[in-house]
């Protein structure tokens, strides 16, 4: 309590002090001019400072007065300054950009009403999963459920929209309660409401997206109101959702309608009453004081119920899976997928950060060196060593400063360029937020601590006092020799390079994705996708709708091919199946129908496509590395599948490909035979161009049924959209890298411009005996050249463990990738070549003997 | 130079002065000089409190609440603070009294054995 009370009464004197001293000061006068002999008053400055110091601020005006002389000794050297403020703002801004980006795609939840009591619900059984849920189990958990207070869905569909259906437009069947649970704002108009919406007979809205009213009406608000076609069906345009609004799981929709008018869009979809279509992503709400693991117990008994009632539909012991808005909807796979790449992010970071307080020690050491003199001086004058190395430390601080609110200004313009350029969502773009600044200041402690140790410490070890004999020339000379420089300028080169390496390996990884394209010539396959059971195509009728499409097609003379299949080719994921002969082998399955194969230009290895009379008990196909994998061998045409049974047998062995999970580099691929129900695409390979093309696919699905509304497209677009977000890390990763190239760069510049400023006598008397400019050029670069070979060595090699860590999902990277190395290193050397000559070329062409005529 | 902040016990039994300035406050509220005058007159010139150690005790007498300072104007009419004891102030000085007592006498015992 005492101690407390002390420490207010030291603040207390710290915030009165001008006037407390100045009342110190007119007392000691007094007391003075009353002494008989007033000279015996010791000297009053010193007794003033002596009892001032009892207050225990001394620390502080010595901070402030090194303050002040650094700021002094900074503002004599403003390109210094200047240079070393960017370097950090550079480095901790990198973080501060990752950290945000991180934060908002991976850590935050989406900004919605109250996440902590949201989730997303996967329909679980023991022996059985899916993510999706029939639309009619929803209704009845709604219902019925005492846990929840709510129950959202979602779908998202392909649109027609325009007069005649021309454009195609991703949207989103929603519950009507959809953006009220949501707590989502409009930006003009209304959003859904459940007492209108929900009603099946009244006039059915739609509600668009910020992007998507801006693009196609320029943000004018008097859209609200107006009537536009969708699937040929007119509809008011109710409102306009915030620009802030969030896609819960990276939804791509653009319009949103109310799932309780699908029919009306949609005549004949049968998905508000199929109990056996997992048609709806469903989240709940739950209620007040319930826990997730309530949730998940009270569902359960629900489910039971509706066992009993619907057992052709729902089996006993199933349960709702809840997956919660603070773990974004995630399941563990994905999270853990997310904790690799916010390693492999923050790793990254911390290195330009780590390279960029180096860059910075390394200024600033140099700089030091050749204040030895002033330095000297100093202590001459009584500065003890404490104080020198405190001197340097408040200079990094300084900088450490600035360099933090550069980074803040720096991710400020940033971030909003990056969302532009990579396509991220709008939520990124919110201001820095207190974490942000948090992050700024650790980061910017971590740089002080770094920039001004090493320096300090090294100078400080020095006696100065001798260095005041002559000059500070033999100690400055000494200081640049030291092996402290070369540890900076190693490590410096050595982050730079394990960057360049994982870079490297990035686009490595990228590139492999993108030889996929060079394989199948994507540009000349076209995908149609008419989701006939959304417009009321019974199963009954979907072999004829086939039939007759494809027939209409293939008399088309731009078309070379056409096929079915079960799904579109090139996703990210795509469903698998393992069989007890190899349990640790996935097969990703796709079921294809006749002349799949050619159309796709995927060659079988042998034996033959599936042909009208093939199904799924007498024929398969699998990939090569599938043959290896389960019979040890590729030859294995008429062998049962799998291995040991007798039905179906392999009639043909496919060429290894990625059609069903783009990413995974060694997919085992198992292709049955299509039935017609199960077919969702046609794939169409054409002659010349297919863009020009799809309006006739289009045209053809209505015509082969009036009431489809088709979605025709490239593969092509399948692909870039699966691409996108490695493409997007691979961008990330260069950039990333060539920033940390960049200041690496700067640093050994700095030292061999430095080391020749240095030398320039030198280097005058030896040409003046003659030597050659090559060994002139040699002198200045071997100190820095070893230095940066080991650290180059030292980089590539961490490059591998990296890989090795890296190497499963979501990178996929090769720790091998034999290009991704020789990039680095050719970069590097063409780098590091240009900064380690340019200041000894400089040094050669203003002439040296100058120098020599100063002295 | 090396500069101790803590009071210099010049002519002074080391530890004392903190408890002399406190008793002579405890009759009256003095300034600087006058606490140093009246020392001086009670030890019959005995005791000199100089200034390079009365202000940093004073300082600390401040720091420790033990003592309170107001503007006043001495006796001949300068600006000056007159320092005042507070109760922990009394509180101290009796420890401090008694403390010193008690030293006194053993070191008085020490001596008379012989």
């Amino acid at each position: 309590m005492d101690r407390v009370r002390e420490l207010g009464r030291r603040l207390w004197y710290l915030l009165n002090r001008r006037r407390l001293e100045a009342a110190l000061r007119a007392e000691m006068e007094a007391h003075r001019a009353e002494m008989p002999r007033p000279a015996w008053f010791g000297n009053t400055l010193r007794l003033r400072e002596e009892a001032s110091d009892v207050w225990g601020w001394r620390w502080l005006d010595d901070l402030a007065r090194d303050a002040r002389l650094s700021l002094r000794s900074l503002r004599r050297s403003p390109g210094f300054t200047v240079v070393a403020t960017l370097i950090l703002s550079l480095g901790i801004g990198v973080n501060l950009v990752f950290f945000q980006i991180a934060h908002v795609t991976l850590l935050q939840p989406p900004a919605v009403k109250d996440p902590q009591t949201l989730a997303a619900f996967h329909r679980q059984s023991r022996t059985f999963y899916s993510n999706g849920v029939p639309y009619p189990m929803a209704m009845f958990v709604r219902d019925h459920s005492a846990v929840l207070s709510a129950v959202l869905v979602s779908r998202d569909v392909t649109l027609a929209w325009g007069e005649n259906g021309e454009h195609r437009v991703t949207g989103t069947f929603v519950s009507s309660n959809w953006f009220e649970e949501l707590g989502a704002p409009a930006a003009a108009g209304r959003l859904f409401r459940t007492d209108t919406d929900a009603n099946p007979t009244a006039s059915p809205v739609v509600v668009l997206s910020h992007a998507f009213w801006q693009r196609h009406f320029g943000g004018r608000s008097d859209v609200v109101g107006r009537t536009i076609r969708i699937n040929n069906r007119p509809v008011v345009i109710a409102g306009v959702v915030d620009r802030r609004f969030p896609s819960l799981q990276g939804e791509t929709g653009e319009i949103w309608l109310p799932v309780e008018h699908a029919v009306f869009f949609q005549p004949g979809n049968p998905m508000l009453t199929n109990w056996a279509a997992h048609s709806m992503t469903m989240y709940g709400r739950l209620r007040a004081g319930v826990s997730m693991d309530a949730a998940k117990a009270g569902l359960q008994g629900t489910l039971t119920a509706l066992a009993s009632l619907e057992p052709k539909y729902v089996t006993a012991g199933e349960w709702l899976e809840p997956h919660p808005a603070t773990d974004r909807f995630m399941d563990s796979r994905e999270r853990q997928e997310v904790r690799t790449v916010l390693t492999a992010v923050s790793a990254l970071a911390l290195v330009v950060l780590l390279v960029a307080c180096l860059n910075l020690s390394n200024l600033v050491f140099a700089r030091a060196t050749a204040q030895v003199r002033e330095l000297s001086i100093r202590t001459a004058l009584g500065a003890g060593r404490w104080r020198i190395v405190r001197l340097l430390l408040v200079e990094s601080a300084v900088f450490a400063g600035a360099g933090a609110l550069g980074a803040v200004l720096i991710a400020g313009a940033a971030v909003p360029l990056l969302r532009r350029v990579l396509d991220l969502p709008a939520a990124i773009e919110t201001a820095p937020g207190w974490a942000t600044m948090a992050a700024a200041l650790a980061a910017a402690a971590i740089a002080t601590v770094v920039v001004g140790l090493a320096p300090a410490w090294k100078i400080g070890r020095r006696d100065l006092t001798l260095a005041a004999r002559d000059g500070g020339e033999r100690a400055t000379r000494t200081l640049h020799a030291a092996r402290l420089r070369h540890w900076l300028i190693a490590g410096q080169v050595a982050g730079s390079c394990v960057l360049l390496v994982f870079a490297g390996q990035m686009a490595g990884s990228l590139q492999r994705l993108l030889a996929v394209d060079q394989d199948f010539g994507i540009d000349a396959i076209a995908v149609v996708e008419p989701s006939l059971t959304e417009f009321g195509i019974t199963p009954q009728a979907l072999l004829a709708y086939w039939d007759d499409l494809q027939a209409r097609i293939s008399g088309h003379p731009d078309v070379e091919h056409s096929a079915l299949a079960s799904s579109w080719i090139f996703s990210l994921g795509g469903s698998s199946t393992t069989y007890a002969v190899v349990d640790d082998v996935q097969f990703r399955t796709l079921a294809v129908g006749p002349g799949f194969f050619g159309t796709i230009r995927l060659p079988l290895l042998a034996g033959r496509e599936f042909t009208r009379t093939d199904d799924g008990d007498s024929a398969v196909i699998i990939s090569r590395r599938g043959a290896l994998a389960m019979y040890g061998t590729v030859d294995v045409l008429g062998q049962g599948f799998p291995k040991g049974e007798s039905a179906p047998v392999v009639v043909g062995i496919a060429a290894d490909a990625r059609l069903s999970s783009i990413r995974d580099a060694d997919a085992v691929e198992l292709y049955s035979p299509l039935q017609a129900e199960d077919a969702n695409v046609m794939f169409v390979r054409v002659r010349n161009d297919a863009t020009a093309l799809l309006p006739h696919l289009r045209a053809a699905a209505r015509t082969s049924d009036a009431r489809v509304v088709a979605d025709a497209r490239l593969v092509r677009d399948d692909f870039d959209r699966s691409l996108a977000a490695p493409r997007r890390a691979a961008a990330l990763a260069w950039a990333t890298s060539v920033l940390a190239l960049g200041l690496a760069s700067i640093g050994l510049f700095g030292v061999v411009s430095y080391g020749a400023g240095l030398r320039l006598k030198e280097v005058g008397i030896r040409l003046a005996l003659g030597a050659g400019r090559r060994s002139i050029v040699g002198l200045l670069v071997r100190p820095t050249f070893w230095t940066s070979a080991a650290g180059m060595l030292t980089g590539l090699a961490a490059g591998f463990p990296l890989g090795r860590a890296l190497a499963g999902s979501p990178f996929y990277l090769d720790p091998l990738d034999a290009w991704a190395y020789g990039l680095a290193t050719a970069t590097f050397l063409g780098a590091g070549a240009v900064a380690a000559l340019l200041p000894a070329w400089r040094l050669l062409r203003g002439n040296p003997l100058h120098a020599l005529r100063h002295e | 130079m090396p500069r101790s902040p803590m009071p210099r016990d010049d002519g002074l039994p080391p530890g004392t002065l903190v408890m002399l300035i406190l008793r002579v406050l405890a009759s009256q509220p003095l300034h600087g000089y006058a606490i140093a005058q009246r020392i001086a007159q009670r030890s019959d010139n005995e005791l000199s409190v100089e200034e390079g150690s009365l202000y940093p005790a004073l300082q600390k007498l401040l720091l420790k609440g033990w003592v309170k300072a107001a503007p006043a104007v001495s006796e001949t009419g300068r600006q000056v603070r007159e320092y005042r004891i507070t109760p922990s102030g009394r509180r101290q000085l009796d420890t401090e009294r008694a403390e010193y007592a008690r030293t006194a006498r053993a070191i008085a015992a020490v001596l008379e054995q012989g």
